[in-house]
């Protein structure tokens, strides 16, 4: 098998960077964060560039960097206390605009309490609108592993979701 | 808005969500971003040095925990090996000696026994006492599934326990079913049900049967704690010898449509076309991946059919051999399965495609 290869890493990498960053926004939660991830995402990817630029599919593998990344920076950052000022400021950076409860507001402040994997379920169902198998293909877990996150996932937030609403109508 | 959010609506938030913090990422700071990386892809470069020292130090704090566990599937550069190498270590192209010889309702039967067993594992304090229906307190109409799964396989039994929820969830935590695993913690609902499940490692009868899930509920009432465990498994149906590939496999064709990122395009990738004897190695993993797959469960499970995305993103392998072309079909949505065809002919049944599309993947992108 030959794989043309006219295009260099840097070509790929220029490419898919916007793709790679909303997704790097999705997973990390804050631009800065973001930012990090995929600068992160891009090194490790660069070992093999000249791989990475022969494949048919890059962006493929280049997401596949990125989930292993995330995952890793949060078991890294486990071990940091996360304190509601750094939840406050990632979310406040791009408000919804509504005055009153914003379910969305809600559901991203949500967001950033799970752990990376279930986030990273999420991300790809509801915002790639990946079906599970890639899903799980990506995450190098089991079908049953994503289905488990996402139920419970929804599970969680229609919870959280109708306890304030509640808390909201009441005061 | 009522109370109760349905899972169309929390979907629905959820990529309302997403969508609405997407200005967070710009486009022209990620591309600043990714020109400032790319020298490392060329090793002549005399900054290489430098560079490497950096991936080192991403490396060596990325490698904490279990990286190592993903990394092989997503990295690591693996070589066409030589004909000559790979042929010495390549699995044969050969068609199990045993084929299975039980039918699907000794199969259904022993899924059922292992319900059965496994239900009775829920990991309960001694002072947990059986009930032999759903208890006042409990919602009738709160219910939760792990799928795919048969519901007639399904096992439920009720318990009370004496703890509070709280303490009876710390017991939960400290205590594992023999034999399962829990990956994830405690799981809350919207009307005071916790929940958390346990799944075996793998099947003790994998052509028989899924892994089991044991999924423990409970819920406090005036002091004690009512307990509801479930399992859920699925039996498989039979593969016939049809579905195997036993003939020489003189070539492979590898046909893929990405759903890839809708906003960036996806469709049809190049056909990658693998032959013998330059490709030996990786046709063979292919080979033993497919004898290796299970049949499917029954029933065949289904699942936000159709895709809504566009185009449906799908794997074609086409196995040219000596006697027959064999075309395994899966398409990567509604938990789908994967077909295989004879000279054109539908065979029977599906296959399970646990497995088949990293495999295909590492065959095509030489991972």
């Amino acid at each position: 098998m030959s794989i043309a290869r006219t295009r260099s890493y840097e070509d790929v990498v220029i490419a898919h960077a916007p793709a790679l960053l909303r997704l790097a926004v999705m997973l990390a939660g804050n631009r800065a964060d973001a930012e990090d991830l995929l600068q992160s995402t891009l090194l490790r990817a660069a070992r093999h560039g000249d791989r990475v630029a022969g494949m048919g599919a890059p962006a493929a593998y280049l997401r596949r960097v990125m989930l292993n990344e995330h995952t890793s920076n949060g078991r890294r950052s486990r071990r940091r206390v996360a304190t509601v000022e750094s939840v406050q400021s990632a979310e406040a950076t791009v408000a919804s605009g509504a005055d009153a409860f914003d379910e969305r507001d809600e559901a991203w402040r949500w967001l950033a309490t799970l752990k990376p994997q279930q986030r990273s379920v999420l991300v790809l169902r509801y915002y790639e609108d990946l079906p599970d198998v890639e899903i799980a293909a990506l995450l190098g877990c089991a079908e049953a592993t994503v289905r488990s996150h996402a139920l419970r996932g929804l599970t969680a937030l229609r919870g959280r979701l109708t306890t304030h609403r509640r808390g909201s109508e009441w005061t | 808005m009522t109370d109760r959010w349905t899972d169309d609506e929390l979907q629905a938030l959820l990529s309302e969500t997403f969508a609405s913090r997407e200005s967070l990422a710009d486009p022209e700071t990620a591309q600043t971003l990714a020109a400032s990386v790319p020298a490392l892809g060329r090793p002549k470069q005399h900054r290489w040095p430098t560079y490497v020292a950096a991936a080192t130090a991403v490396v060596a704090i990325a490698g904490i925990g279990a990286y190592a566990v993903t990394q092989a599937d997503t990295e690591t550069p693996v070589g066409n090996p030589s004909p000559s190498s790979s042929r010495a270590t390549s699995p044969p192209l050969t068609r199990p000696s045993h084929p299975p010889q039980r039918t699907y309702a000794e199969n259904r039967a022993a899924a059922a026994a292992e319900s059965a067993r496994v239900v009775e594992l829920a990991p309960l304090p001694a002072s947990a006492v059986g009930l032999d229906r759903r208890p006042d307190g409990w919602p009738v109409d709160y219910g939760m599934s792990l799928g795919p799964s048969d519901g007639t396989l399904t096992r439920t039994a009720w318990w009370s326990v004496p703890l509070g929820a709280d303490t009876l969830e710390s017991y939960l935590l400290a205590h594992h079913p023999q034999g399962l695993r829990r990956e994830d913690g405690v799981g809350g609902g919207a009307v005071g049900i916790r929940d958390v499940n346990y799944d075996q490692a793998g099947s003790p009868d994998p052509e028989a049967f899924t892994g089991v899930s044991l999924l423990v509920q409970w819920r406090e009432v005036d002091g004690r704690s009512l307990v509801r465990v479930d399992t859920y498994l699925a039996a498989r149906a039979v593969r016939t010898m049809d579905t195997y590939i036993d003939e020489t496999v003189t070539a492979v064709d590898i046909e893929q449509v990405s759903s890839g990122f809708e906003r960036d395009g996806g469709g049809p990738l190049p056909t990658v076309h693998l032959s013998e004897p330059e490709d030996h190695a990786r046709i063979a993993r292919l080979v033993e991946t497919v004898n290796g797959l299970h049949a499917s469960t029954r029933p065949v499970p289904m699942g936000s059919c159709p895709y809504p995305g566009n185009p449906r993103p799908s794997v074609t392998v086409t196995f040219h051999t000596t006697s027959d072309e064999i075309v395994l079909h899966l398409e990567l949505s509604c938990w789908g399965q994967v077909s295989v065809q004879r000279d054109g002919r539908l065979v029977v049944p599906t296959l399970d495609p646990a497995g088949f599309y990293p495999a295909v993947e590492k065959a095509a992108h030489a991972l």
